[in-house]
């Protein structure tokens, strides 16, 4: 099992690294679809396989293929590619971020944070763990409250989407003014739901 | 008012009609029902057509055929009526003296290309002593330019001679197969 | 985690086996269009032309394969293979049978025993899609573009309803392992009535079927592919075997999909009166084997009937049906279920 996660570690890190320096947001998709596949597989390797099938479910299954939709549908031309350019501020932004969080990474694995990451071989997974039974029971008894709080904040996401999609939807229809004009566009809330 | 898609997809939508016949419920099974019908009960309508045909209507001009009379003598007198008819000029005749008594003119050749041949019938309008005939045969594929010149002796023997005669009702009247079968029905194929 | 030879004789037979449907369904998808239609299909190739198929194999093996130019090359490879990989992986935690003990060691007719194994079907079939996006991406072409569009945003639509569908029979069958989901369906009520899950979830029953159709891009929701409008769809610009891998995935789509929907709703392996539950002889598990993969053809000929029944929807009906009647009926099935749980 050590091999594996640490073959998928290695996966996931390479196909991140392969995710953000693509130019081409379709091949970006395309690595990030590879990560999520491996960080499943980091998820099996732990025990945790309900976590790595709903993974790939909904990450790799259902969002990344929006961002797929996305990107087909604005399907940008290999100019307009070329022709953005990445402010200064980003990189440099970027690199400390990701210091800040590859040093809280470090510190929780050698040093003495509260939690502290034990190494796998010392810490057997208890029997059911990671199951769909201990994950259902961890979210509807422990974690509840926050589980409800986070379905209240997408419920408001999904409204705020709403709104905004609907704004610019009502062109302006000659010979109906009777009527209230009905939205042109029905797909797009109905995505825009979904996301 | 020219009506806009939009406006008609939404007017096509809202129709009334009440939530169950909107299921379609009892149309999808009628239509399943439709097409198990046709899969199991019915059988095919199609011909296998090189193995079978079905004769085509006694009234359609396809290839030619060079009549005989009894003695098996071809009727043809050499007269060039038909060739003069001929809005595509493919006939050519080679008149001759007739080694016979009752005529004049006999055609020592008579060739037909049947790749310039429209199947007007012309020939058989213009013909005199109904010679020439049009018969149901259908067109022939060719594979060299000469194989479409078709001779005296291949056009006596193009079709069978009493073609008519098969067809016909017995009261001189023709009858053909008609144009719609019904499925399954196999009794006009050979 | 011991693997012993059986179980890999096990993956390869069985999963090998049900790839042998593929011929027989092309051969049948044909013959069955072809009856529907008056016509006679295929019968020049073999008796009954049932070797057209191996016709079809080579013909497509042995032609040109034209990459048009200005494709992406990686991607258009790529998709194809993508269409076909997941719709295969999902057949890995299908229980095929019941167990047999060989020499005193279980053997299961499954290849993976997976205990999350339902959400591993719907992870994979949600993969599917990517193949024929990218493909249609990379061909660089309109039409192929316009149906990775149109199949992505079908998926996502279908896929919410057919999770829902499905978490009604995990709530029903108390499970996400299909071995128990199947285990629960053996029995009869009167001792006639089968306890399949199709008669308790008859709902989730028939969003699954509807879903499963959208999920396959099978008419009446072959949108993705739709001939008359989009010339050949996602797969306009592929020609020779990657043309034919984007029909082997859809294929063997169907199998899968009609393998879970036989495991979910309609008891799996088991038939009262003809497979013995209890029994772990090899004979027996033959014989559940057979009985599933019978089951499993009734539902692909229900594929085919269906499509040379049903005309193709257009695309608002699509999308109109997807989220306005099957994902508020799922929703609605989801709490009824529940409230029945709870009395």
């Amino acid at each position: 099992m050590d091999a594996l996660y640490f073959a998928f570690s290695a996966i996931a890190v390479y196909t991140a690294l392969m995710m953000v320096t693509r130019r081409h947001p379709i091949y970006a998709a395309g690595w990030m679809l590879a990560c999520l596949a491996s960080v499943a597989g980091i998820f099996v390797t732990l025990h945790a396989s309900f976590l790595g099938v709903i993974q790939v479910l909904l990450y790799a299954g259902a969002i990344l293929v929006l961002f797929l939709f996305v990107i087909m549908l604005l399907n940008p031309s290999k100019e307009e590619l070329e022709a953005e350019r990445v402010a200064l501020w980003q990189p440099v932004a970027g690199l400390v971020l990701g210091c800040f969080f590859a040093g809280l990474l470090v510190w929780a694995v050698l040093g003495d944070a509260p939690g502290k990451a034990i190494p796998f071989s010392e810490y057997p997974a208890p029997d059911g763990f990671g199951s769909t039974t201990d994950f259902g029971a961890t979210i509807y008894d422990r974690y509840v409250v926050a589980f409800e709080l986070i379905s209240v904040l997408i419920i408001a996401a999904i409204a705020a989407v709403i709104l905004v999609g609907k704004r610019n939807l009502r062109p302006a229809r000659p010979g109906r003014t009777s009527e209230p004009a009905p939205p042109a566009h029905r797909e797009t809330t109905e995505e825009a739901v979904h996301a | 008012m020219a009506v806009t898609h939009d406006e008609a997809v939404e007017r096509t939508d809202e129709r009334k009609s009440s939530w169950v016949e909107r299921l379609y419920l009892r149309e999808i099974v009628a239509g399943l029902a439709n097409t198990f019908r046709h899969l199991v009960f019915e059988s095919p309508f199609t011909t296998q057509y090189p193995e079978e045909t079905i004769p085509y209507n006694p009234r359609a001009r396809g290839e030619h055929i060079l009549k005989v009379d009894e003695q098996g003598r071809e009727k043809c007198v050499a007269c060039l009526l038909c060739e003069a008819a001929c809005p595509s000029k493919c006939i050519r005749i080679v008149p001759g003296p007739a080694p016979w008594d009752d005529r004049e003119r006999y055609p020592v050749e008579f060739e037909i290309d049947m790749l310039r041949c429209i199947y007007c019938g012309f020939c058989e309008d213009a013909c005199p002593c109904d010679a020439i005939e049009l018969t149901p045969k259908p067109y022939t594929v060719f594979d060299r330019r000469e194989t479409a010149l078709y001779d005296k002796e291949k056009l006596k023997n193009n079709y069978p001679q009493d073609w008519r005669e098969r067809f016909s009702d017995g009261y001189g009247k023709q009858t053909g197969p008609p144009f719609r079968r019904e499925a399954g029905d196999r009794s006009l194929i050979r | 985690m011991n693997i012993s030879i059986w179980n890999i004789l096990v993956a390869v037979g069985v999963v090998g086996l049900a790839l042998q449907i593929v011929p027989g369904l092309i051969w049948a998808e044909r013959k069955v269009c072809a009856r529907i239609q008056g016509r006679r299909g295929p019968n020049r190739v073999g008796p009954f032309g049932l070797l057209q198929p191996v016709a079809d194999a080579i013909k497509l093996l042995t032609k040109e394969e034209i990459v048009p130019a200005g494709v992406d090359k990686p991607l258009y490879y790529l998709g194809p293979f993508l269409v076909f990989v997941p719709a295969a992986l999902a057949m890995a935690v299908v229980p095929w049978g019941h167990d047999m003990v060989i020499g005193g060691q279980r053997v299961p007719l499954q290849v993976a025993e997976l205990h999350v194994g339902v959400l591993f079907v719907l992870a994979c079939t949600s993969l599917g899609v990517y193949g024929i996006a990218f493909g249609g991406w990379a061909s660089n072409s309109k039409y192929p573009l316009l149906a990775a569009l149109r199949s992505s945003a079908q998926m996502i639509s279908y896929e919410v309803a057919m999770g829902l569908a499905v978490v009604a029979v995990v709530m029903t069958a108390g499970s996400v392992d299909l071995r128990e989901i199947v285990a629960v369906q053996q029995g009869t009520w009167f001792g006639v009535v089968p306890q399949w899950l199709v008669f308790k979830q008859p709902i989730a029953a028939l969003l699954f079927l509807v879903a499963a159709f959208a999920e396959n891009n099978r008419l009446p929701f072959d949108l993705p592919e739709a001939e008359s409008e989009l010339v050949g769809g996602y797969h306009t610009e592929y020609s020779g075997m990657k043309f034919a891998m984007f029909f082997l995935g859809e294929y063997v789509a169907m199998i899968t999909m009609s393998a879970v929907l036989v495991t979910l709703f309609f008891g799996g392996w088991g038939f009262p009166g003809l497979v013995d539950p209890s029994s772990t002889s090899v004979g027996s598990a033959l014989l559940s084997f057979a009985v599933f993969l019978a089951k499993v053809s009734f539902f692909l000929f229900f594929y085919l009937w269906v499509r040379w029944t049903l005309p193709r929807f257009r695309y608002d009906q699509l999308m109109m049906l997807g989220w306005k009647a099957l994902i508020p009926l799922a929703l609605f099935n989801v709490v009824a279920t529940g409230f029945v749980g709870i009395l």
